[in-house]
């Protein structure tokens, strides 16, 4: 028992001593390292700046000591790569030339065959930044890339080099599981606009669910009309998911001849759907619209009714007419929810000004509305206004109608 | 038998018994450190890009609603809402939600962002304590300050659910610093993993010692005191290869109040904040873990190994004493709570690991500690000590407790690196060795303390004493978790 | 570039951007200083008294905006000329730069050959003699 405890204590003590040198050692590597490239990138850089913004025809290579070492060409592909992120224009093309000229898309090309998958990665991601044309070919065959992260990487990176992307295994990469996949895939094809609209009218019922739900967020965000017969058709999918999205996406595309479609979806039975009908309808707009909302002010679902009362605010006057007139109605919810955007939508502040207003006919109605709102018990936005309103008039007003009994 | 010889008996069977108890303990860290350094290795090689700018940019990242529970918060309320409100992050909202304070937080909001009284409605998902008001700002569209009646930090959170408008919630702490990037950080799981991804918690640092310019961490340092550089080991221990292992084995049970980020419709699911406990952060993910597996849906809440928020933490004894009576207090009564998860096998790792773990080591280990310093005392008196034996044993015990010490640093130093100076691991490696003389001993005492207290059922509500940020002597922080 | 160095404030967060514009326009025969936040910048403009300053917007402690206000604040700047190189594109907050004070606005990433231009351009409208922007 004795030796074994001995030993055991000699085992942890060289373990500990074996940790702590590795820490020190590692450190000491480290920093040793980092500061001698800080140094030696210091001397470099200026040149290689010079480089980037001169218009002669000197090459990378005669701007750096020769012969190039592999520490020199590695810290001039950092401060390169450094540079890449902040210019456009003719600098930009010299820095990709220099990426060719160093050897650097050879290199990452080449990484884009190995054994780990964050190499792989890494490599499309800097070929990406490096914009050079000689990697789109390699770029195409990573798409088949087993790792998702790879296909997404090397899928931007064609679309920085080419201006767009080949679409078709795009569409397929939105049945990533990952929804960060599907959004980085989505907003490629976002980028290359209608160009993805067909592939994805023709891809959609071959689709799995979730890539459903993706392919409807790209249609609705690239705007095209074209894909509107296919949305509204969503819009009767017997799932509510799928229902839900595509009522969000004819929201996007944001035409008013969707308002009847966007109607019928605010009596759907799922209350998400309705919700998001309601949202949409507010940015469609559309005169259509404004009875639905109205009614759809009174739904069962908190959600539906707060959509409905701010959808109301952001279709224009008529919209904001039905929430006056809502301050009338015979729904507590609804009223309370008309005093929220009207507030929101600064209206009552319009009244509030017309208190102090040289027009009678103005004050009587600015009275009757605050009168109205009183009623409705939504005090805390007056009695902040009587209290700091920037004028006095409508201060002393406003505290004089506050102050009546009820 | 006679009673002069049971004892003996008893004696030599508590300290067999203390072995293998030991043993089991280390194997178990052992493992976790382990399981903690795959994990970080690879959690460092895969982000050799950080993707945080596209989340930032993409209109399709889910919009997060900030909760920030306060009550006399007034020193340093106003620079934590500045700095909240620029995070990085594309879409979300700031709710400050002012718990019944005494002083003038309230006013200090409402005078710095030109607040209003609004008469803006919400649902009242989860039932609360009377709201008072709820003030808007035409300057700062995304804030809202509520105020309400005092109900506690899970009642404040319960009506800061209620207010919000977005699917996510982060809850923050009112006197702790977020990093820039923390939100990115922590809603990168939830695009990872859209269906499952249910809470996400981060590394919570220690701000003593750092110098805070304007709600941001302007260079990070050591506090000078010994009580505070403890507490830094002990947190890189605790987060790095305690939580990143619990974490990897799907077994996380604790997300520090301090920093979280929670799906809404779960924690409403779930019932919200509960008002009895004293650590509300640790029995909301309990209760996650226990509703989310009785539904049978799959679900995960993780831990990024990322830093992403910066807090002070006690530098007395006394204060120390309060925080973590009411940490274990928390723990013992959420553990009471949800015993039938313990042992059950339905509940997976948890069941079978993670919460028999808490139990066996968090709750019952100070005791067994203690009784072992009486026993040993008891063996030397009755002549059983094998003053050999002993000092190995005492020689083992320290070494390892070192080693892991020692490891968490490691950790630290392969990933993060956030303690740039040689001076500052030569401190952290230095404390790694001392904490094994007193300070753990110690804890162990706050410890029993707590369980005596919890079976008396004592609710001694640790009263904060804050100051700012940038005057000398740190907070007192009590209602935290790590 | 026989002429007289023109003074240049470049005030960025970001080392990356401070060097690269740095050696372009010491290139270009300008006299670079470099501040690497807000604070430094107003700081640095009320001594220097540059030509034109060239001002990011995303910076810790002081934002552009808040460096706008600044150097229009204080009438030895008021006049100094303000060109803001920002990440951020949206409208909003180009109008915002501008009606602050701003005398023009480049998004990054931006082409070299444009920033010189308009530098050059903003110095000749603002040439000392004309309206007196740097004290004699």
């Amino acid at each position: 028992m004795h030796d074994l405890l001995i030993r055991l204590i000699a085992g942890t003590g060289a373990l500990l001593g074996g940790l702590a040198l590795l820490i020190a050692f590692n450190k000491a590597l480290r920093e040793m390292r980092e500061a001698l490239d800080r140094r030696r990138r210091a001397l470099l850089e200026p040149a290689i700046y010079e480089y980037a913004n001169a218009t002669g025809h000197r090459a990378i290579l005669d701007y750096l000591p020769k012969p190039l070492s592999r520490r020199d060409r590695r810290l001039a592909e950092a401060a390169l790569l450094d540079a890449a992120r902040v210019v456009k224009g003719e600098s930009r093309d010299r820095i990709t030339a220099a990426f060719e000229a160093l050897g650097s898309v050879r290199v990452s090309i080449l990484h884009l065959r190995s054994q780990r998958w964050w190499k792989r990665a890494e490599a499309a991601e800097r070929l990406g930044l490096m914009r050079s044309r000689a990697a789109a070919e390699p770029l195409v065959a990573a798409m088949n890339d087993p790792m998702g992260e790879v296909r997404i990487r090397a899928a931007r990176a064609l679309g920085i080099i080419r201006g767009t992307t080949s679409i078709r295994p795009l569409v397929l990469a939105l049945t990533d599981p990952s929804r960060w996949s599907a959004i980085r895939v989505a907003e490629i094809l976002i980028g290359t606009g209608t160009e993805a609209v067909d592939e994805l009218l023709a891809a959609y019922d071959s689709l799995p669910h979730l890539a459903r739900i993706s392919a409807l967020d790209v249609l609705g965000r690239i705007r095209s009309l074209k894909a509107a017969g296919l949305i509204r058709k969503a819009l009767k999918d017997p799932h509510p998911d799928i229902r839900a999205r595509a009522a969000n996406a004819l929201g996007h595309v944001g035409d008013p001849g969707f308002a009847a479609d966007l109607t019928e979806a605010l009596r759907d039975p799922e209350w998400p759907v309705r919700a998001m009908a309601a949202k949409a309808l507010g940015r469609v707009g559309g005169q259509g619209a404004i009875a639905a909302l109205c009614e759809a002010l009174k739904d069962r679902q908190w959600w539906v009714r707060a959509n409905a009362a701010e959808a109301l605010r952001l279709v224009g006057p008529a919209g904001r007419d039905a929430l006056i007139r809502m301050l009338d109605a015979d729904d507590t919810y609804a009223r309370h929810q008309a005093v929220a955007q009207l507030e929101e939508g600064r209206i009552i502040d319009e009244y509030l000004a017309d208190l102090a207003s040289a027009d009678p006919a103005r004050r009587e109605a600015a009275i009757g509305f605050v009168e109205k709102i009183i009623r409705l018990e939504r005090v805390d936005h007056l009695t902040q206004q009587a209290i700091d309103h920037a004028q006095e008039g409508v201060r002393l007003a406003l505290l004089k109608i506050l102050q009546r009994p009820a | 038998m006679t009673p002069d010889m049971l004892l003996p008996e008893i004696v030599l069977a508590f300290n067999r018994w203390v072995i293998y108890y030991f043993a089991l303990l280390n194997g178990v860290y052992v493992v976790l450190f382990l399981v903690s350094l795959v994990e970080v290795v690879r959690f460092v090689k895969g982000t050799f890009f950080s993707d945080y700018e596209q989340i930032l940019k993409s209109d399709m990242t889910w919009p997060v609603s900030i909760l920030v529970p306060a009550r006399n918060e007034s020193r340093t309320i106003v620079e934590t809402v500045r700095s909240l409100l620029n995070v990085n992050y594309g879409q979300f909202e700031v709710i400050v939600v002012n718990d019944g304070s005494k002083d003038d937080t309230l006013q200090r909001l409402v005078g710095t962002f030109d607040m209003k009284r609004t008469d803006k409605i919400y649902r009242r998902t989860l039932p609360t304590g009377p709201v008072r008001a709820i003030y808007g700002t035409l300057e700062v569209p995304n804030l809202t300050v509520v105020d309400k009646e005092r109900g506690g930090k899970a009642d404040a959170l319960n009506t800061g659910i209620n207010v919000s408008r977005y699917p996510l919630y982060c809850s923050v702490d009112a006197d702790s610093i977020i990093e820039e990037n923390a939100l990115l950080r922590v809603v990168k799981p939830f695009m990872e993993h859209p269906q499952e991804m249910v809470a996400v918690g981060g590394i919570v640092r220690i701000a003593n010692g750092c110098e805070v310019r304007e709600g941001r961490v302007a260079r990070i340092g050591l506090p000078r005191k010994p009580l505070p550089i403890f507490q830094v080991v002990e947190y890189l221990r605790a987060f790095l290869s305690g939580r990143i292992g619990w974490s990897t084995l799907r077994s996380l049970l604790i997300i520090s109040g301090a920093f979280g980020l929670y799906r809404k419709a779960e924690v409403i699911a779930a019932g919200g904040y509960d008002r009895w406990s004293e650590t509300e952060d640790l029995e909301l993910v309990l209760k996650l873990h226990e509703t989310l597996n009785r539904r049978g849906r799959p679900y995960r809440i993780v831990f990024v190994p990322d830093p992403v928020c910066w807090t002070e933490v006690p530098s007395t004894f006394r204060v120390l004493a309060r925080q973590r009576n009411r940490w274990h207090r928390g723990l013992l009564q959420s553990l009471w709570r949800h015993k039938r998860m313990i042992l059950n096998p339905r509940f997976g790792v948890i069941g079978t690991i993670a919460l028999p773990y808490f139990v066996l080591f968090e709750t019952l280990g100070p005791f067994i500690e203690i009784l072992g310093y009486a026993m040993l005392a008891l063996s030397w008196w009755l002549g059983l000590l094998n003053a050999d034996f002993f000092l190995l044993f005492l020689v083992f015990a320290v070494f390892f407790g070192v080693f892991l010490s020692v490891a968490a640093v490691l950790l630290e130093e392969i990933s993060f690196r956030r303690y740039p100076g040689w001076q500052h691991l030569a401190t952290l490696v230095l404390f790694g060795i001392l904490e094994n003389f007193g300070y753990r001993q110690v804890l162990s005492l706050f410890k029993v303390k707590a369980f005596w207290d919890f079976l008396l059922r004592r609710r001694a509500w640790g009263r904060m004493e804050r100051q700012g940020f940038r005057t000398a002597p740190p907070p007192a922080p009590a209602a935290r978790r790590i | 570039m026989g002429k007289e160095q023109a003074r240049i404030l470049i005030v960025d967060d970001d080392p990356i951007i401070r060097r690269f514009v740095g050696t372009l326009l010491a290139h270009n025969g300008y006299e670079v200083h470099e501040a690497e936040d807000g604070e430094a910048g107003l700081r640095m403009a009320a001594s220097l008294l540059p030509r034109l300053v060239v001002l990011d917007l995303v910076m810790p402690y002081k934002d552009g905006f808040e460096v706008i206000n600044g150097l229009k604040d204080d009438p030895s700047t008021r006049r100094v000329p303000i060109l803001i190189l920002s990440v951020k594109d949206r409208e909003e907050d180009v109008v915002k730069a501008l009606n602050l004070g701003a005398d023009d606005y480049m998004i990054k990433p931006f082409s070299t050959q444009e920033l010189l231009a308009r530098i050059r351009k903003i110095l000749e409208r603002t040439a000392p003699g004309g309206t007196g922007c740097t004290t004699s």
